[in-house]
Order: structure tokens, then C-alpha cells, then sequence
């Protein structure tokens, strides 16, 4: 006994010391995940107010498709909606942005799942397990795009594009800051992992709001457009094309309806939406009247996209089918991309065909007349004008102003006049990348971009 | 005579290596034990240094002892007195013994620190004891508010309504739990403390510095107060002590609260806003809003459906009452708390025992609220071998609450409202009456008529009706095993296992508003005109149980050895192992039959037309669950050594792993410590003044100790949802990855001095500490590009935030004679303010700094009142104006966006800064009586006020409505603002009720309490059965002497309707 007390206490002292580890790996509180199954990744891919809701407005709001009555925008309680809208120097006044805000939480769950997928065995599911990464990186790209088209300088094909990029988080950590890239980085990356995510998404999947094949393709069409590569552009465009999302003939549209757009109709490839900030809202904006009067009587869009408020044209087309903004991607983007490109290759009359196959569907059955011309510039130029009327409040027309403008042909200087004051925007002003919010600079010392 | 020694010393390890009952010559010895002054005293407890043989004196003080022969010295020991080591004389002649009395704050004071017990004079960390004696001063349901007052450095603060909250020596974290670790025998309490039985508690020992704390490591940053219950001890005769009381408690003084507008006031405020059209929207609105009878009366008045004589009549009725007399009448009622208990104690050759049983039935001041509790509690420690102890504790107690009142405050008329003043709980009968309630009595009359259900809301018989109750089931089983190796080292394991199981049962019939609102509610009429109950008539009993499953391991070693006389080196070791698992189980029954036990079945899946408010929703299920569980694991040790009795050194490191952590904060964390150095300066050949103050002693202590915030992980987590537009599951991340997550810091320098003059006369202690946070949990901004946000919040809770504080606490106790009347008094101050040092975040909304609990600001105190400037009233027309940027202002429309933290100011703290008690007891023979005065300096507390915002759309008035603002030059005389149209902005309101001129000064003295007891001795009266009886009453919560607010508040009381209760108790203890 005198021997063996001793002997049992240090066995028992040993065995605390040596628990294993499980024992303090319990869950605090059993109603908390920590997400790490497939199922759990599924759930942080699809949540829709991260990855499919409240995507950047400012571009739409600054953008020339619309204006506003001075009384409505002096009204507007946030400066930086009443900044944007006149592209004043400061825009934010201390209060943050919520556009970026929400992209890099978006950033943030991307690379959540990436970093769980590392933890877990692709073999057991291998499908799921290529779509859950595939969907992570076009989540990833998606936000990385959105953003560069307000706080980066344009894409510039013809130069080095070493201007301040995004900073391009890779990692969940909170504790890893990231300085910010370079233009041509921040392209690159988006380009990477769009590539990497059209060879793992799945063709189709029962939900629009979770992106397939079709999705990486488009939206690398268009960041290709963005970076004026319209080899790769057409290459990707085409590919979207491949998959038979169909066009909609608006002959089948109720036009009258509030809102004749269906939600995930037949062109959509994948859904999201963006903040509808205040001088969006359908009540309040005031299409820019030469734009309404672009659109011919038999043109369809021209009844089923606008409705008067007192008196002013406003806009109720959007492919959410409800007052909300649709921004995602969707086929008939892909057709005008298609035509543009064809068009600045030089194969103007496949670049015109592939127009007339979008627009036949717009026009009141027996009244289109195909386009035909047989000048490059000529046809570019209608391909342009067509690209605005189709792409209307789809947050598009921002980066189609920034990139257009690099071109003195295609160039547009913008005027806002506010009860007298006219406000411009020049071609290539600095003022067409937003500064980056003061709250951010402060807390990251992120280099500022530079406005006039 | 060191060899001397050492032959002892081998004769008492002999002694201890040989089995009991080993042969050996007995002397038998007599003696006496008396005070020093002569007086005998009974029941003193003598024995052998081995324990193995003693003896307690008998009235007279004698006492009969066999001894083994070798004996050489007898340990005499007594509650009250210092323990003494008498040698016994050669010759067996009668010893004649002297005990000198014990002083509360020095002499041998063993203090337990749930991991040993040690003698307080030979560490010089800082400790407070609370002996029995101190502990049955007061009368009281629960332990903890029997601290209150007798102990320097401990603060309750009463500000809120429920049971107050504890602070040792001030605070130490920011947003994490603030309340001090409680320990009772030896292990953490997971359970509710007001289980526990008062009568079963022997001393409980407050640890205050980093020495004395750390120990606990983790959990000790808020301090630490260790309960340690009553036992038996071996070789003791049996004594049985039988305790009753009664405690009395005033009715509260419903008149207190100055937020009270009297009848006739606020119906020309009502008349006032009629005229208004402030009600006209609520006419014919489609949700039938509730307007109060007097609005009712003058739109019938306005529609000429009642004559003006007749409304003029009833309104001169309305003007005529006031509510609270009902509620004084119905709601509330003297309490009542009976307390009984029973022990018996002693011991044998190896066996000693407690057994204590309680009973306590208390009625509340609220009618239908009340509590009942029993509990058992056994303490058995037995001694198969010399060297090994076994000892089991089984403690269970139940009780069973009743919440069926939930005081004036609860009852009102729905919405933003309170209840009007003027409403009737009673016809004159004594029936319940109706008062408004949701909807406008219109409405209401016409449910019956409408085939749905009464709809009307009569308070009293909700009171009636109502069926709410808590039970607390709690069972403890403690068991500990020590093996004693040599007699200088042992070995102890001990595990314990506790289960609280707490059922909430509130059973909402029919007769209740509550049922028939919600069944009203759904309700509808289906296409054949039969109205349908989606909700079923009948019952709704919610039912909430929770179980708590705890178990603590721990095995440990203790060294403690003296060599040659002047080293004693003492020194432990060891590990512990601690699960917590609490499960929760919510439902919800409807059309639930008491009578029968049956319910119906509801679908929960379909939605229902809401009426009258015409929005759809689901019928609420109720049902919840819930699972968590705290796993710790840590390795501690503790070194103490004396040198000559003069010098102390003493050292303790404790390392903590928590499955909050996560692995690497495991691996990475570092031990928290402690070191502490004392000097017994009196002991010192050179020291000069041993004539008038024998005692003086010199002790310094530094260390860390940690506090742990159990609603973060280091992982990230997340709750599942499901999305409204897809119907597709989703996870949303609520709390980030953060690897880097520890427990927060406290660091303690402590410096103290401990003095007693000749005899005892005055002795006491000065301490001053300084404590650092770190590592505090707060909240931080975090950079969005980070990407993490939870409700569009880039901010992150971590180890970002610092705060400091420091103070003193000072105890003076006085022991004189005056002939034959002994008076004692005990002087108590505690000083203690902190410093938020490091806090990132700042609110963007003004108000967050107005709340009660404030956001917090580096260079302020953790509890800060805030205010604004006042600037007066204007003189035209009497609005509240404030100082904004300098300049006055009354522009109320931007005056909340313009305000910056420039504009507050902050007026210090909202806890007392200065506070503590003279306490002094009086003897005469067997007559005590004693008083505590307790005194708080250096707060402030923020006096309600008048907000004619709240009067309007709450019905909340103010006394001070009679002092406002009326005509030009009432601005001399008054800060009350004038009352503003319908509708006016409310920050009209803010400025005035958060302006500096409504923070007053929280200082003040109280009468806390007085006692006082008359003991009757077998010794003197022989007729007694008893040894002794003592007869005791106490009065506490006495009032207020003085205070420096003109407002006649209590300000420890800021945010309840009235302060606590005068209560009186008469008890009897009866001991045999």
C-alpha cells in the first residue's frame, strides 16, 4: 500500500496530463456550427444577401442613362449618394461604403469554403466538392470584378497598368493584411480564377442564383471586354452562347405589367442584384430623354421597360422582375458582346447578323428590319449604341463609359445639371475611380486614389 | 535541546507509523480552561498533536484527558480565542489553561483557499475572513448578502432590479462576466448560490490580491470568495443546534418613485392634447388603438353622446383616484420569511460528522410571490488508517419559487404605454375590474358579441390566475481521499459531481389576458360564418427545463516541513479536470387542461390573418433547445516559506487550457503567477516599539491572475438559417476565426501593513493595490477589406481593450473594556476607482453613452455618467436648452447628429468610488447589541426627470410636472421645461433629462442595521435543557442618515421603482 498510493496518484496525474486533445476540442455551445462539411460550404456559397444581393450601385448612380430632379437629389440624406451623382472630388464625408463593405465580405466567404475545402477529401464527392470550389472562386472574381470597375483606374490595354489595383485577400485570417496590387494583378487574378472555376462548375444547377459554366464564361467575356482583349472576349461569349440560354421574345411579354421581366427568366445564366441607392429608385430617376427617344415605336422594350412617373419616363424592366435591380449576367450581354467584338475584327457582317438575332426578339413580331452595313466603324458604333439600349440598368454602362472613353472615337464627356449648376465629366477624369472610403484608409492605410 | 527535539520528532513519527491501538503507557490529566481574566470557558476543544485523543470542557471548564505517555504538549483550541499549545507538566498536576481572545484581524487566522488552508499571518498575500460569528450577524435566505458590508473591498451594486452584483475591490474587465469566482468546499460552483443554506456555512475567506488569487488562475481576475461549510471533528461530543427566525419586511412605499403624475394633471394633459387632435388618428384606425378612458370619455363628450355635466362628473371621479392605492391594497403586502434549521456535529475515534437540515419559507412583498426551500447537507469524514482520510460530502437542496406578481411596473395597457393613473383594478366589491389594454374598449366589448373570447384585461385577476413556478433541484456529492506519506507530505484526490435541475412552469389559463389575446388574435371567421380558433380556448403552459451537469477532478500534493525552528517551507502541486454541461429544453402547450392533462395539437406550419393589426404570421411554437458545455484543464502549484517566522516568501503558477480556446491559444498560453514577499518587521530583534505596538508586518505582493469570456470561440462560428428567396439552407458567420483568442489579464501589485497595539486594543490593516487589464475582451474596428461582419458591422471582439485601477482598503478594529462592558468597533474604508486605459471603438450614436451601461471611453471610469451642458430654459417660452460647440442651442432637429464626445461631460463615477462601515458591538454580561453604519462617497447617479415625450406615449409622468416652466420668468425659479405641443421632437426631452443639472451626487451615509442577541447559559441558569439559548433579533435596511442629493432618492437603488424593504427578524438558537 505505502508503495503502491504513490504509484496509482502519478499513474492518474499522467493520465489528466495526457487526455487527449478531444477533450478540449468539444463545442462550446451545440447549436453553433463550425462550418466544415460539405453541407456547411454548400450553405456559406449560397448565401444570397453575400453573394447575390446588395452588389455596388455606385457605378449605376454616376453612370448617364438617367438623372435626377434637383429637389430629389438635395434631398438624398447621404452625401456620398449626392457626391457620386455630381462626381464631386470627396464622395464619402466619413460615412463607409457600403460597396465595398459588402464585396470583401463576399471575399471573405469565398475564401472561407477555399480554406475548408483544403481541409477536406475531394475523393469522397468529387463533383460537389468542384462545383462548392468552382462556385467559391466565381464568387471571389465576381466581387474582385465589381469592385475594380469603381476603385481602380480603367484597364488600359495599351499600357502597363501598374496603377494601385485592389488588394487582393486570399486568406480568411483576419490578422493578414494585403496591400493593394497592381491593375494588372487584379485582372489577372480575376481572370485565373474565373478560368479555374469554368473547368469545376457544373453545366447547370436548379438554382440561378449559384453559378454554373455558363456564368464564369460571360463574366470572363466581360472582364475580358473590360481589358479590351476582344480575341479572349469573343472566345468566352461564344462559349456562354454554347450553353442554349434562349433569348426572350418580347412578343410574349405582358408589357404592361408593373413589372414584365420574369425573375430567372430564360436569358438569366446568374442572378444578382445591386443596391438600389435612392436616386435609383423607379420613382425618383428620370430617363435621359434622347435614350427613350432612341427606342422606335415597334422597338417592345420601349413599353415594357418604361413607365411615366408625373410626367418623366422611369424604368421598370429589370430581369428581378420587381423594383429591385438586376445585375447579374444573362445571355443577351453575351450576343452584344459577341457583335462588338466581331465587329472590331473586322467581321462586320457576323458581327451584324449575330445583333439582328438579338434585336428580332425585341422588335413587334413583323417589324424588324435587319440591320445592314458594311462599314467597320459604322457598324461598331450601332453595335455600341444597341449595347446601351439593351444593357440598361444592369450595371454595366459604368465600365462601357470608362473603357469607351480610352478610345477618342467612342469617347463621351458627361453633364449634370442641378437647378442651374452644370457638373462635367471628362473623358479619362480620375474622377471615374472612386476614392477609396475613409473609414478603410484609416484603419488599413491603404494608398488613396487620387481625384481632382 | 535539539537533540531533544529530534527525539520527539522520531517519536512522533513512531507514533504515527504504528497502527491504532498499538500498546503504550496513558497518563490521564486534568485541568481548566479560562479567559485570561478568569472567566471559565465551556466547550474548549484539547488535544494531542496527532489528533488521536481530546477532550472538550464542561461548563465549569474542566476537562479530563488520556494521553500516551510521550505526550508532551496539548493543542487547545477555541472559537473566539487564540489557539494555544499548553505543555503538559511533569508531575500530572492540574493544568490551569489561559486562552486569549482572538482579534478579527490578526491572531491566528486560518483562511482557506478552496486549494489549502493556511494561517493568514505567515502569507503575505491579502485575504478577508468572515469567521461564523461575523456570518450570523445578519439574518438572510441566501449567503452572499451576509457579506455585505463586514468585508472591505466587497461592493454590491443595487442599481438594477434583481439580485445585486458583486465586485471584489472594483473592476477588472470590461464586457466580460464581471462577478467573482465562488467556491465552495474546494470546487467552483456551477449552480445558483441561493441553493445553498446559510446555517451550513462555517467562514468564508474573500481572496483579493494576486497571491492569494491566482491560484485560481483563469477565473480569478474578478477575485474569488471561498465558502467552506460546517463539519464535525474527531473526538468531539455531539452538540445539536437548532436555529428558527422570522423576518418581518415593510410594505414597499409605492410613492417613492417621483415618475408618478397624479390623476388630476394628467387629465388636463389629456384634455390639453385632445384639444390638440393628438387622438384623432386613433379613431377609426383599423387596429383599434388603445386610448384611455378619460380620451374615450370626451371624444363621447365631443359627439355629444354623454352630456358635458355627466362627462365633467366622471372626469372630477377620474381626477379623484390614483392607482397605486389599489396596487398598495392588492399588489403588495408585508413579507414574511421564516428560516429554520438543525445540526448535529461531533465525532469519534475515526469518524466525525455534520448533518445539517434547513427549511426556509419566505412570502414576498409582491402578493403570490414567495419562496420555499429545503436542503440537507452531510459531511462525513472517517479515518480507516492514521495516514489516510476519507472524507464525502452530499449536500442537496430544492426550492420552489413563485412569480406570480410582477409588481405595479408590469401591469399596463400595451403598446408603448404604462397605465394610466387613474385606472381602477376593483370595483367597490372587491371585483376585478377591466382597464385598457391593446385595443380601445369599444372593440373589446364587442369580442363576446363576435363569437371570440373575453377580451378585456382585468390585472388583479391575472394576478389571481396567474400560475408561474421555478424549481431548483440541487444535489452536490463531494469526496476526497488524503494519504498522508510522512507528516510532511501527503497526497489528496478529490472528485465532486454536481446536478442543478431547474423546471420553469408558467401555466397561462384562460382567465389570463395573455391566452385570450393571443387566441382572440388568430382567430377568424371561415367561409360559413363560423369563427375558428386556430389557437384552441384554452390553456398555455410554457415549460423550460434546465439541467447543469458539472464535474471537477483534481489530485494534488502537499509538502510542508519546518527544519531546525526557523524554516517552514510549504509547497503544492497539482492538476484538476472540470466539465460543465447545461441543457435546455423549451415547449410550449396550448389548449392545455389542468384538470385532465390534455392539449391540442396546432399547426405550426400554416399562416394565420392577424387581428386586428392585419399582418400574417405563424402561430408562435415555443420550442427551443440548447446544449453547452466548458471543459478546463489546468496544473497549478503554490510555494510558500517563512524563515524564522519573520520573512515570507510565497510564489503560485497556474496554466489553464479551455475548449474556448482552441489548440494553439492551449499550446501557446503561458502560465498565469504570482509572487509575494511579507516581513513580520515586529518579530525583528532591532524593532523599537514592542512596548505599544507589538505587531507590525510589512507585505508585498505582484502577480496575474485571468478572466475568461465565454461567448466567443476561437473558431469560427456560425448559425445555420434559411434563405427567403430560395428556400436554400445558409450559414451566416457570427463570429470570426481568431486563433489568437486567450483569456483576458489582470495584473495586482498589492502592498499592505498589518498592525496591533498592546492587548489587542486597536489592530487592523492598510492595503493599497494597483491592477492593470489586459487582453480585455472589447469591441474593435475592424478594416472592411477584412471582410468580416455580422449585421453590417465591421467590428471585432477580442483581446483588444485595456483598463486600469487602483485603491485602498484600510480596517481598524477597537477592543476596549469599560468596566464590565465590552465594546468592539470595526472601521471599514475602501477606496477603488478605475480607468478604461485602451478602448478602439466609439458608438456613432450620441445616446449609446446615456444608456445605463455605457459605452466605454479611454480616460474614463468603466461605469461613467455622461451629461450635457445645461444652458437654462428660454426665457420666452420656457424649451430646454444645452451648450453645443460652446454655444446655446434649442435647435432639437439636429442637435443629436451634432453632438460629439467634445460635448459630453462626463461626471465621474456611477459606482461608489469611497465607501465602507463603522460597525460596533456593545457587550454587557450576555447582552450584545450592535449597529452598522455604512457610509458611500465619490458617485453619481442620474435623477429621473420629467420627459414629456414619455408622458405623452407612455403615460410615464414626473412629480416635478407641478414645477414646469408656465409663464416668462418662471426660468428663475425652475428647470423644468414648459410643455410642448403634440408632437414636438423628442429630443426636447433628451436635452433636459440628460442635462448636468439632473446628475446628483450619489454620496451618502446609511443606517444600515442593528443587532442584538441575549445568550443564556446551562453554566449560569442549571434549569436550562439547553447548554445555550440565544435569543437574537436584527433590523436592517434602517434609512438613510445622510445624503447629498436634494431629491430624497436612494441613489444605490437608481434604477428601481423603490429601495429595499426595513425588514425585522427575531430568532432563537438553541444549542445542546
Amino acid at each position: 500500500m505505502k508503495h503502491f498510493t504513490p504509484l496509482l496518484f502519478i499513474c492518474l496525474l499522467v493520465l489528466v496530463a495526457s487526455c487527449s486533445e478531444d477533450f478540449l476540442a468539444e463545442k462550446p455551445d451545440k447549436r453553433l456550427v463550425v462550418p466544415s462539411t460539405m453541407e456547411d460550404l454548400q450553405a456559406l456559397n449560397d448565401y444570397y444577401e453575400v453573394h447575390n444581393a446588395n452588389l455596388p450601385g455606385m457605378g449605376e448612380l454616376s453612370s448617364d442613362d438617367y438623372y435626377i430632379l434637383y429637389d430629389r437629389w438635395n434631398a438624398l440624406s447621404s452625401p456620398y449618394m449626392k457626391n457620386g451623382y455630381i462626381w464631386a472630388k470627396e464622395i464619402w464625408e466619413g460615412v463607409i461604403s457600403i460597396d465595398w463593405n459588402n464585396r470583401y465580405q463576399q471575399v471573405f466567404y469565398a475564401n472561407y469554403v477555399l480554406e475548408g475545402l483544403n481541409e477536406l477529401d475531394r475523393s469522397i464527392d468529387p463533383e460537389w466538392y468542384d462545383q462548392l470550389k468552382g462556385t467559391a472562386l466565381f464568387h471571389r472574381a465576381h466581387a474582385f470584378y465589381q469592385l475594380a470597375q469603381l476603385f481602380c483606374s480603367p484597364f488600359d490595354a495599351s499600357s502597363s497598368n501598374n496603377g494601385d489595383g485592389l488588394p487582393i485577400r486570399l486568406s480568411s485570417d483576419l490578422n493578414v493584411t494585403v496591400g493593394r496590387s497592381t491593375i494588372q494583378e487584379t485582372y489577372d487574378r480575376i481572370i485565373a480564377d474565373l478560368k479555374k472555376a469554368s473547368a469545376l462548375l457544373p453545366e447547370r444547377d436548379s438554382y440561378k442564383t449559384r453559378p454554373v459554366k455558363a456564368a464564369a464564361c460571360a463574366l470572363l467575356s466581360r472582364t475580358y471586354l473590360e481589358m479590351q482583349d476582344y480575341d479572349n472576349a469573343l472566345v468566352y461569349a461564344d462559349s456562354a452562347i454554347g450553353f442554349n440560354y434562349e433569348l426572350i421574345d418580347f412578343n410574349t411579354l405582358n408589357t404592361s405589367a408593373s413589372y414584365p421581366m420574369e425573375q430567372y427568366n430564360s436569358e438569366v445564366i446568374f442572378h444578382s442584384r445591386m443596391t438600389r441607392y435612392t436616386p435609383l429608385a423607379s420613382s425618383r430617376l428620370v430617363m435621359d430623354s434622347t435614350l427613350y427617344e432612341s427606342y422606335v415605336e415597334d422597338d417592345l422594350r420601349k413599353e415594357a421597360w418604361f413607365r411615366t412617373v408625373s410626367g418623366n419616363y422611369t424604368f421598370k424592366g429589370s430581369y428581378d422582375g420587381s423594383l429591385q435591380i438586376f445585375n447579374g449576367l444573362a445571355i443577351d450581354e453575351c450576343y452584344l458582346t459577341r457583335a462588338e467584338c466581331l465587329a472590331r475584327k473586322g467581321s462586320v457582317q457576323e458581327a451584324l447578323s449575330t445583333l439582328n438575332q438579338l434585336l428580332i426578339t425585341r422588335y413587334r413580331e413583323g417589324t424588324f428590319s435587319p440591320i445592314d452595313l458594311t462599314d467597320q466603324q459604322q457598324a461598331l458604333q450601332t453595335i455600341l449604341v444597341e449595347r446601351r439600349k439593351e444593357l440598361l440598368f444592369r450595371g454595366i454602362r459604368w465600365a462601357d463609359l470608362r473603357r469607351l472613353n480610352l478610345d477618342p472615337s467612342t469617347a463621351k464627356t458627361l453633364y449634370r445639371n442641378l437647378d442651374g449648376t452644370i457638373y462635367m465629366l471628362e473623358p479619362n477624369s480620375p474622377n471615374y475611380t472612386l476614392p477609396i472610403a475613409d473609414d478603410v484608409i484609416q484603419l488599413s492605410n491603404l494608398p488613396q486614389n487620387i481625384r481632382q | 535541546m535539539i537533540q531533544k527535539k529530534l527525539v520527539y520528532l522520531v517519536l512522533l513519527m513512531i507514533t504515527l507509523g504504528v497502527a491504532p491501538g498499538a500498546s503504550a503507557q496513558l497518563r490521564h490529566l486534568s485541568g481548566t480552561v479560562s479567559t485570561a481574566d478568569g472567566q471559565a470557558l465551556a466547550g474548549v476543544y484539547l488535544t494531542t498533536t496527532d489528533l488521536r485523543s481530546s477532550a472538550v470542557t464542561d461548563s465549569l471548564g474542566h476537562f479530563q484527558i488520556t494521553v500516551p505517555e510521550e505526550t508532551t504538549v496539548l493543542q487547545v483550541s477555541h472559537i473566539g480565542f487564540a489557539r494555544k499549545t499548553a505543555y503538559i507538566p511533569q508531575d500530572d498536576s492540574p493544568m490551569t489553561i489561559y486562552l486569549e481572545q482572538k482579534f478579527v484581524s490578526i491572531g491566528e487566522v486560518v483562511v482557506s483557499t478552496g486549494y489549502q488552508t493556511i494561517n493568514r499571518d505567515k502569507t503575505p498575500g491579502s485575504y478577508s475572513q468572515i469567521d461564523n460569528r461575523l456570518l450570523n450577524r445578519s439574518v438572510s435566505t441566501d449567503i452572499l448578502s451576509r457579506l455585505e458590508n463586514i468585508t472591505p473591498g466587497l461592493l454590491f451594486d443595487r442599481r438594477f432590479e434583481g439580485s445585486p452584483s458583486v465586485s471584489v475591490r472594483g473592476q477588472s474587465t470590461i464586457q466580460s462576466d464581471e462577478s467573482p469566482l465562488i467556491v465552495v468546499d474546494n470546487f467552483p460552483y456551477e449552480g445558483d448560490i441561493d441553493n445553498i443554506n446559510p446555517n451550513d456555512i462555517e467562514s468564508v475567506t474573500v481572496l483579493k490580491d494576486a497571491a492569494a488569487a491566482s491560484i485560481w488562475g483563469v477565473r480569478a481576475g474578478n477575485g474569488v470568495i471561498v465558502i467552506t461549510t460546517k463539519r464535525g471533528r474527531l473526538q468531539q461530543p455531539m452538540t445539536i443546534q437548532a436555529n428558527a427566525n422570522v423576518t418581518i419586511g415593510e410594505k414597499p412605499d409605492l410613492n417613492y418613485n417621483p415618475q408618478f403624475l397624479n390623476s388630476s394633471d394628467f387629465i388636463d394633459v389629456e384634455q390639453s392634447l385632445f384639444d390638440q387632435d393628438y387622438y384623432s388618428w386613433m379613431e377609426g384606425y383599423y387596429t383599434y388603438p388603445a386610448m384611455s378612458p378619460v380620451v374615450q370619455l370626451l371624444i363621447a363628450k365631443r359627439d355629444g353622446l354623454i352630456s358635458s355635466t355627466d362627462a365633467e362628473a366622471q372626469l372630477n371621479e377620474y381626477r379623484s383616484r390614483d392607482v397605486r392605492r389599489d396596487f398598495d391594497r392588492y399588489f403588495y403586502q408585508t413579507s414574511v420569511n421564516q428560516q429554520y434549521s438543525l445540526s448535529l456535529k461531533g465525532g469519534g475515534q475515526a469518524v466525525s460528522y455534520y448533518l445539517g437540515g434547513g427549511f426556509d419559507s419566505n412570502k414576498s412583498n409582491l402578493v403570490r410571490n414567495g419562496l420555499d426551500r429545503v436542503s440537507v447537507n452531510s459531511m462525513l469524514t472517517y479515518h480507516p488508517t492514521d495516514k489516510l482520510e476519507v472524507s464525502s460530502n452530499i449536500s442537496y437542496s430544492y426550492s420552489k419559487t413563485d412569480q406570480n406578481n410582477g409588481g405595479m411596473a408590469s401591469v399596463s395597457s400595451g403598446g408603448t404605454y404604462g397605465l394610466y393613473p387613474y385606472a381602477q383594478l376593483t370595483d367597490d366589491n372587491g371585483n376585478p375590474l377591466a382597464v385598457v389594454r391593446d385595443y380601445n374598449t369599444d372593440f373589446v366589448n364587442q369580442a363576446e358579441a363576435n363569437g371570440l373570447m373575453d377580451w378585456s384585461y382585468r390585472p388583479l385577476q391575472d394576478l389571481r390566475a396567474n400560475d408561474y413556478t421555478v424549481t431548483t433541484g440541487d444535489i452536490r456529492l463531494n469526496t476526497s481521499l488524503t494519504y498522508r506519506l510522512t507528516d510532511w507530505l501527503n497526497l489528496e484526490g478529490r472528485y465532486q459531481f454536481e446536478h442543478q435541475n431547474q423546471h420553469s412552469r408558467h401555466l397561462q389559463s384562460t382567465d389570463m389576458y395573455y391566452t385570450r389575446n393571443l387566441i382572440n388574435k388568430y382567430a377568424y371567421t371561415d367561409d360559413d360564418g363560423f369563427v375558428q380558433f386556430p389557437i384552441p380556448e384554452g390553456g398555455i403552459l410554457d415549460n423550460s427545463y434546465s439541467d447543469l451537469y458539472a464535474h471537477s477532478g483534481r489530485l494534488q500534493v502537499n509538502f510542508d516541513r519546518s527544519w531546525n525552528d526557523v524554516h517552514h517551507l510549504s509547497v503544492l502541486a497539482g492538476a484538476e479536470v472540470r466539465q460543465a454541461r447545461s441543457k435546455g429544453l423549451s415547449s410550449r402547450i396550448y389548449g392545455y387542461n389542468d384538470e385532465l392533462l390534455t392539449f391540442s395539437s396546432i399547426d405550426y406550419g400554416n399562416e394565420y390573418l392577424v387581428s386586428p393589426d392585419g399582418y400574417t404570421d405563424v402561430i408562435p411554437d415555443g420550442n427551443s433547445l440548447s446544449e453547452l458545455t466548458d471543459r478546463n484543464r489546468s496544473w497549478y502549484g503554490n510555494l510558500s516559506y517563512t524563515y524564522r517566522e519573520r520573512y515570507m516568501l510565497s510564489g503560485s503558477a497556474r496554466k489553464d487550457e479551455s475548449n474556448l480556446f482552441g489548440v494553439d491559444a492551449n499550446n501557446k498560453g503561458v502560465p498565469l503567477w504570482s509572487t509575494g514577499l511579507g516581513w513580520q518587521l515586529s518579530s525583528e530583534e532591532f524593532y523599537p516599539f514592542k512596548s505599544w505596538l507589538p505587531v507590525l508586518k510589512l507585505r508585498t505582493t505582484y502577480g496575474y491572475s485571468g478572466n475568461v469570456n465565454k461567448s466567443l470561440t476561437a473558431y469560427a462560428t456560425g448559425y445555420y438559417y434559411s434563405n427567403r428567396y430560395t428556400d436554400l439552407p445558409y450559414i451566416q458567420i457570427l463570429t470570426p476565426p481568431n486563433p489568437n483568442l486567450r483569456w483576458e489579464k489582470i495584473r495586482i501589485i498589492n502592498l499592505g501593513l498589518d498592525f496591533a497595539s498592546k492587548n489587542h486594543v486597536l489592530s487592523g490593516s492598510v492595503e493599497y493595490y494597483r491592477k492593470k487589464g489586459f487582453d480585455l475582451i472589447g469591441r474593435s474596428p475592424l478594416d472592411p477589406t477584412i471582410g468580416f461582419s455580422v449585421g453590417g458591422r465591421n467590428e471585432f471582439i477580442g483581446n483588444n481593450s485595456e483598463l486600469k485601477g487602483q485603491g485602498v482598503d484600510i480596517q481598524l478594529n477597537l477592543n476596549q473594556n469599560f468596566g464590565r462592558i465590552n465594546w468592539t468597533a470595526q472601521l471599514f474604508y475602501s477606496h477603488s476607482t478605475n480607468e478604461i486605459t485602451r478602448y478602439d471603438y466609439e458608438s456613432s450614436t450620441i445616446s449609446a453613452y446615456f444608456t445605463s451601461v455605457p459605452v466605454p471611453v479611454p480616460g474614463n471610469p468603466r461605469y461613467s455618467i455622461y451629461s450635457l451642458r445645461w444652458a437654462g430654459l428660454d426665457p420666452e417660452n420656457g424649451d430646454p436648452q444645452i451648450y453645443l460647440g460652446g454655444e446655446i442651442t434649442k435647435d432639437y432637429g439636429s442637435i443629436l447628429s451634432n453632438l460629439t464626445m467634445d460635448d459630453l461631460i462626463c461626471e465621474g463615477s456611477a459606482l461608489p468610488t469611497s465607501y465602507g462601515s463603522l460597525r460596533q458591538n456593545f457587550r454587557l454580561g450576555d447582552f450584545a447589541i450592535g449597529f452598522n453604519i455604512t457610509y458611500k462617497f465619490g458617485y453619481y447617479f442620474r435623477r429621473p426627470s420629467l420627459s414629456y415625450y414619455a408622458l405623452y406615449n407612455s403615460w410615464t409622468g414626473h412629480e416635478e410636472f407641478a414645477d414646469r416652466w408656465m409663464n416668462p420668468g418662471d426660468e428663475a425659479v425652475t428647470q423644468v421645461p414648459s410643455m410642448p405641443a403634440a408632437g414636438t421632437s423628442s429630443t426636447r426631452d433628451f436635452v433636459y433629462t440628460f442635462a448636468d443639472i439632473n446628475v446628483e451626487k450619489g454620496d451618502h451615509i446609511r443606517f444600515q442595521d442593528i443587532n442584538f442577541s441575549y445568550d443564556l447559559l446551562h453554566s449560569k441558569y442549571p434549569w436550562l435543557p439547553f447548554d445555550k439559548v440565544s435569543l437574537y433579533g436584527y433590523i436592517n435596511n434602517i434609512g438613510i442618515i445622510w445624503r447629498a442629493n436634494h431629491s430624497g432618492l436612494d441613489p444605490d437603488y437608481s434604477f428601481q421603482p423603490y429601495p429595499a424593504s426595513r425588514t425585522f427578524s427575531l430568532g432563537i438558537n438553541l444549542t445542546l
